[in-house]
C-alpha cells in the first residue's frame, strides 16, 4: 500500500532548509519497511478498553497465552480442569487480553524544529507518520498533536487504515514557530489523555525546562512513553569557526563565542549529557528512547521504538 | 665582560606596529551572527569551559597573541641583537678614534652609516663592555691628537665625549694619537689596553706597538666609490679681451672605485650662482685626470675666492670641492729702484712681456706708489723699508741689509757652488761665471746660502716672513754673467717666484689640519684676529716673526682673516683637503708592528648575533598564525562516533 501525501513547505525560519525534504511523508520504500515491522507492534500500555489488539497484560478472556501453577487467590474459574485431571496439580489458564490502545503523537513544532536539512520537523513528521501507519494498521487509534509552549491537538482520534490520510493531513498542517516548553506539553498530554496509551514525543529536546519529571509522571499515569530525539547534523557538529554570535531561534537570546576545538569539545560533552539524561529518563519511565540525526535510518528508529529499546547515551558503546 | 646590544636599534621602531595590530583587534566588531535552534547547550558549554580553563579568559585571541609575539620577534631580529664580548681587557683602556676626513664617508649601500658613527658605536661597545672599574679615556685623531678628558671609570662622561666626536677635514695621524695614548697609559698603574678604531684610510697603515700595552685595531666602514679633487692651482694669462685676464684653474681629479665614472667639473667664483667654466670628464679608477678650466676675469674678480667642484657628490663631500683665489692679473708688477742709467737687470726685465715694469730712483721708493704684490728690485742700496712683496737686492753697500750682514768687498772671488735646487736657479747654471768684485754676505752659515765663493756666501736668501728676499752680494755689471743665458733665466725665475706668491695672496698654501699663518707688519706684537669661516671666532693672538698663527684649520673652505694690531690687515685664505689617502675609500691592510695580529674587521668579537634566531622564530609564528587562520576544521569526533550521523553541511 502506498499513501502519498504531498508535504507543504516546512517553516521559514533562518535555519530551515528543506531542499532535501521528501515529497511524501510515507513513500513506497518506507512503507515496505514499515510493513515488515508490523509483527513487532506490541503496545505496552493499558487502555482499560476492550479492543482487537492483544495487550501485554495477561488475564482477561480473549486469547490463551500460557499455563501456570495455581496460587492462593486465583480465580477458580480459570483452572484448567483437564490439565488438573492429567497432572493432578491445579493449573491455571492464562489469557492475553485484547486491548484498545491509543497512540498519541506529540510533535515538537517549536521554531527550533525548522533547522536542519531536511528540517527536524519534517523528519519528526515522517517518523510520526510511520508510527501512525503501524498503529492504524493494527486497528489502534492514533491522535496527532503538536507542542510548542502548550499542547495543541490537530486531529481527532482515528482508527483503521482509512484514518491514515487524516493523520498525514494533520501532520502536514504543523509548521514550526514559537518557543518550547516540553514539560508543559507533556503535562498537558497527560491531562488531556486520561486513558493510558502510547505517548510518542518527537523533539530535539533542546529545552532547559524540567521535562524529565513530566515524562516520569506520564509513565506513572500508565502511558507507554517513547522518546524520539530528532537532531540535525549541525546540532551534533557545529560548523562555525572563529568569532560568532549565536542567536536563539526561539528566544533571540545571543551568546558570543570564539569557536575553537575547546569550545567544540565542551559542546559535545554537553550534548552527550543530554543523551544520557534522555536515556536515564526513558529507563526510569520504562519507555523507549531513539535518536535520529538527519533523515537517515527512520525505519530503524521506529524499529527501536517498537522493540522498546533505550538508546544508549554513549555513542561509542552502541 | 659580555653585553647584549642592538646593532640596529632603529629596528625596534617595528614595535610601533603593535598599536595598529591591537587597535584592529579591539575595533574588530564583525562577529558573525548565526541563528541556531537553541543556544542552551552552547551556554552550558561556555560555562563549563570557563570553569575548566580559567586561563582562557587571558587568551581570548590566540591569533592576536601569535601575531604580537611574531611582531616583537621580528622587531628584535631587525634590531640585530647580539651578545658581544670584546677581547680587549685591562685596568686602563685607551680608545683611539680616527676622526680624520675619510671617517665622514658613507658606505655604498643606501642608508649606510658614516664611518665615524660606526667607530663611535664601536667605542661605545668597548667602553660599555669594559670590566667594571676599568678606567677608560678617548684620544681623537684629527690630524693633531686630542685627549677627551681624563681616564675615569664613570662611563657616562666618556660616552658623552665619544658622542661629541665629529669628523674633521684633515689627514689623520694614528701614530701620533697612539703615542699620546701610550704616554697617558704609562702614567697609570695596572694592565693597559688600547683599542684603535679606524677606517684604514691612512697614509701609513703600519702602526707601532707599545711596550706593555695590548693594542688592538678595529677597522670599520665599508668601501664605496669616491671621486676627489686631489690638486688645484690657479694662474692667469693675457686675455684676448681688453682689460681682462684669462684665469686658468688647474685641477687633478682622481677616481677611487671599480668602474669608470662621468664627472662634471665646474669652476665658480664666490657669491656667483652660475659656474664660470665646466667640463665633463670620464675618470678611470685609480688614474689622475688633469683638467684645466679657463674663464675671463675682470679687474673686479681679482683676489676673489673661487672653487672647483666635482659633481655629483659621492661618498665623501669634502674632497669634491677645492678652493683657490682668482689671480691678481697676469702682468706681474716689478719695480726697479736704481741710480744707474744702465742696468742689466732692467734690460732682462724689460724683455719680459708678462710684467708691468716700473723704474724708480732709490729715493722715490717711499714717495711713489708701488703695488703691494710687486717684486721690488733695488740696486746698490738696501733701504730699511721696502714696499711691494718680494725683494731682490743687488750689490748692497756694506752693513746690515734685510737682516743679513754685508761685508767689505773682496776682489775676484771664485764661485764654488750654488743651490741648483732653489727655484731661482732652476735651469740656470753659474758654471764659468767670473766676478770682478763681490761682498761676502752673512756669518758663514750655509743656511740660506744661494751662491758660495771661495770668499764666502755671495748670494743669500733673506726671507722675511712670507716675503721672499734675495740678496746678491755683487753687481752683475762686474761679472760676465749677463752675457750668459743663465742670467736671464735667473731673473725670470725670480719674477716667476714672485708671481707664484702673488697668485696665492701672499699666503702659503694651506691644507686642512695645518696652521694658517697671516703675515703682519714687522714689529706687531699682538692683535685681534677675526676668522670668518668654519669656525668663526675673534681672539687676541700674539705675532711672532712677522706672522700670527691660527691653528689648526680643521675644515676646508674659504677664510677671511682680519688682523687688528698697530696696523690692520685683511687677507683671504683658503684650505683644501687634497689628500689622496683620505679620499681613498678602500681600506689599507693595517698592521701592528708589522703583523696583522690584533687587527680585526668591525665588531672584533661578536659571540653571537641573534638576528636569524629571532627572524626564524618570528617567521614560524607567522606561519603558525596562517595555519591557524586557514586550517581545515577537524571533523567532530562526536559526529564520527554517532552512528548514521550525516556530514555537517558547511
Amino acid at each position: 500500500m502506498t499513501v502519498d501525501v504531498t508535504t507543504t513547505s516546512q517553516g521559514s525560519s533562518a535555519g530551515s532548509s528543506d531542499e532535501r525534504a521528501p515529497k511524501t511523508l510515507l513513500d513506497a520504500d518506507f512503507l515496505r519497511e514499515l510493513e515488515a515491522m508490523r509483527r513487532l507492534v506490541r503496545p505496552n500500555a493499558r487502555s482499560a478498553q476492550a479492543g482487537t489488539h492483544l495487550g501485554r497484560k495477561r488475564g482477561g478472556h480473549a486469547e490463551f497465552s500460557e499455563h501456570r501453577g495455581y496460587v492462593a487467590g486465583d480465580d477458580p474459574r480459570r483452572v484448567d480442569w483437564a490439565a488438573f485431571a492429567r497432572t493432578g496439580a491445579p493449573v491455571m489458564k492464562v489469557f492475553r487480553a485484547e486491548e484498545d490502545v491509543a497512540v498519541r503523537l506529540v510533535v515538537d513544532a517549536s521554531a527550533s524544529s525548522s533547522f536542519g536539512s531536511p528540517s527536524k520537523l519534517s523528519v519528526a513528521k515522517r517518523i510520526a507518520g510511520g508510527i501512525a501507519y503501524l498503529a492504524l494498521a493494527e486497528s489502534e487509534r492514533a491522535v496527532v498533536t503538536y507542542g510548542r509552549e502548550r499542547l495543541v491537538p490537530v486531529s481527532s482520534p482515528v482508527r483503521g487504515r482509512a484514518g491514515l490520510v487524516k493523520v498525514l493531513a494533520a501532520l502536514d498542517t504543523i509548521v514550526p514557530s514559537g518557543g518550547t516548553c516540553l514539560a508543559q506539553v507533556i503535562d498537558d498530554a497527560v491531562t488531556r489523555f486520561r486513558r493510558p496509551g502510547s505517548l510518542v514525543v518527537l523533539s530535539d529536546f533542546f529545552d532547559a525546562g524540567p521535562w524529565g519529571p513530566s515524562i516520569v509522571r506520564a509513565a506513572a499515569a500508565g502511558h507507554d512513553v517513547s522518546l524520539v530525539q530528532v537532531l540535525a547534523a549541525e546540532d551534533v557538529a557545529p560548523r562555525w569557526d572563529g568569532d560568532v554570535t549565536l542567536v536563539d531561534s526561539e528566544t533571540d537570546e545571543a551568546v558570543e563565542l570564539t569557536f575553537d576545538e575547546a569550545v567544540r569539545e565542551a559542546y559535545e560533552r554537553r550534548l552527550l549529557a543530554l543523551f544520557r539524561k534522555l536515556s536515564e529518563v526513558a529507563t526510569r519511565a520504562r519507555g523507549a528512547y531513539a535518536r535520529v540525526i538527519g533523515d537517515t535510518s527512520l525505519a530503524a528508529t521506529i524499529r527501536e521504538l517498537l522493540t522498546r529499546k533505550v538508546e544508549t547515551w554513549d555513542p561509542s558503546s552502541s | 665582560m659580555g653585553s647584549i646590544e642592538l646593532l640596529n636599534p632603529k629596528g625596534l621602531w617595528l614595535l610601533l606596529g603593535l598599536l595598529p595590530l591591537v587597535l584592529l583587534y579591539v575595533l574588530k566588531v564583525r562577529r558573525r551572527r548565526e541563528v541556531v535552534a537553541s543556544v542552551w547547550l552552547f551556554q552550558e558549554a561556555r560555562r563549563d569551559l570557563v570553569a575548566r580553563h580559567p586561563f582562557r579568559r587571558l587568551l581570548p585571541e590566540t591569533s592576536l597573541l601569535l601575531q604580537a609575539i611574531a611582531l616583537v620577534l621580528l622587531a628584535l631580529a631587525f634590531a640585530r641583537p647580539c651578545l658581544r664580548k670584546d677581547g680587549l681587557d685591562g685596568d686602563v683602556l685607551a680608545i683611539v678614534v680616527d676622526a680624520s676626513a675619510s671617517m665622514g664617508m658613507k658606505g655604498a649601500s643606501p642608508g649606510s652609516a658614516r664611518r665615524l658613527d660606526l667607530a663611535k658605536a664601536a667605542a661605545r661597545r668597548a667602553i660599555l663592555g669594559a670590566r667594571p672599574g676599568t678606567r677608560t679615556f678617548v684620544v681623537v685623531d684629527a690630524g693633531a691628537p686630542r685627549l677627551l678628558g681624563a681616564p675615569e671609570s664613570a662611563t657616562e662622561r666618556t660616552l658623552r665625549g665619544v658622542d661629541g666626536i665629529e669628523p674633521e677635514d684633515v689627514e689623520g695621524n694614528l701614530a701620533a694619537a697612539m703615542a699620546l695614548a701610550t704616554e697617558r697609559l704609562r702614567e697609570l698603574p695596572g694592565k693597559k689596553g688600547m683599542l684603535v678604531i679606524t677606517d684604514g684610510a691612512v697614509t701609513n697603515p703600519a702602526l707601532p706597538s707599545s711596550a706593555g700595552v695590548d693594542v688592538r685595531v678595529e677597522v670599520v666602514g665599508e668601501a664605496g666609490e669616491n671621486t676627489a679633487i686631489v690638486r688645484i692651482a690657479t694662474r692667469s694669462r693675457r686675455s684676448t679681451s681688453r682689460g681682462a685676464d684669462t684665469v686658468e684653474v688647474f685641477g687633478v681629479i682622481r677616481h677611487f672605485g671599480i668602474g669608470a665614472r662621468d664627472v662634471h667639473v665646474t669652476v665658480s667664483v664666490a657669491n656667483e650662482t652660475s659656474p664660470r667654466a665646466s667640463r665633463r670628464l670620464l675618470v678611470e679608477p685609480g688614474k689622475d685626470v688633469p683638467v684645466v678650466l679657463t674663464f675671463d676675469a675682470g679687474p673686479d674678480d681679482r683676489g676673489k675666492p673661487l672653487y672647483m667642484q666635482a659633481s655629483p657628490h659621492d661618498a665623501l663631500a669634502v674632497d669634491d670641492v677645492a678652493y683657490g683665489l682668482v689671480p691678481k692679473g697676469h702682468a706681474m708688477p716689478v719695480t726697479l729702484a736704481t741710480d744707474r742709467p744702465y742696468s742689466w737687470i732692467a734690460r732682462a726685465l724689460e724683455s719680459d712681456d708678462e710684467i708691468a715694469f716700473q723704474r724708480l730712483g732709490p729715493a722715490d721708493l717711499g714717495r711713489v706708489y708701488v703695488d703691494d704684490d710687486a717684486l721690488v728690485v733695488v740696486e746698490h742700496a738696501c733701504p730699511s723699508s721696502l714696499p711691494g712683496h718680494d725683494v731682490l737686492i743687488v750689490g748692497p753697500p756694506p752693513g746690515p741689509c734685510l737682516g743679513v750682514e754685508v761685508h767689505a768687498a773682496v776682489e775676484v772671488p771664485k764661485l764654488t757652488s750654488w743651490d741648483a735646487l732653489d727655484p731661482r736657479f732652476r735651469f740656470a747654471s753659474l758654471d764659468g761665471v767670473k766676478l770682478a768684485h763681490a761682498t761676502p754676505l752673512g756669518d758663514g752659515s750655509p743656511l740660506g746660502t744661494l751662491v758660495r765663493s771661495d770668499q764666502g756666501a755671495i748670494a743669500v736668501d733673506a726671507r722675511d716672513g712670507e716675503r721672499s728676499a734675495t740678496v746678491l752680494g755683487f753687481d752683475v755689471g762686474d761679472t760676465d754673467w749677463p752675457l750668459r743665458a743663465s742670467f736671464v733665466i735667473f731673473v725670470r725665475n725670480v719674477v716667476e717666484l714672485a708671481r707664484t706668491h702673488r697668485s696665492r695672496g701672499g699666503l702659503l698654501p694651506l691644507t686642512t689640519g695645518g696652521t694658517l699663518r697671516i703675515p703682519v707688519p714687522k714689529g706687531s706684537a699682538e692683535g685681534v684676529v677675526t676668522l670668518e669661516g668654519d669656525p668663526t671666532f675673534t681672539r687676541t693672538v700674539s705675532a711672532k716673526g712677522g706672522f700670527v698663527a691660527i691653528s689648526p684649520i680643521a675644515h676646508a673652505g674659504i677664510y677671511r682673516v682680519s688682523f687688528a694690531g698697530e696696523t690692520k690687515r685683511t687677507v683671504t685664505a683658503f684650505a683644501n683637503l687634497t689628500n689622496v689617502a683620505e679620499s681613498d675609500p678602500f681600506r689599507k691592510d693595517m698592521t701592528i708592528d708589522g703583523t696583522a695580529r690584533g687587527v680585526a674587521e668591525s665588531s672584533p668579537v661578536v659571540h653571537r648575533e641573534w638576528t636569524s634566531f629571532f627572524a626564524i622564530l618570528g617567521t614560524l609564528l607567522v606561519l603558525a598564525d596562517v595555519l591557524l587562520l586557514t586550517r581545515k576544521r577537524r571533523p567532530s569526533s562526536l559526529a564520527k562516533r554517532l552512528k548514521n550521523a550525516p556530514e555537517t553541511p558547511s
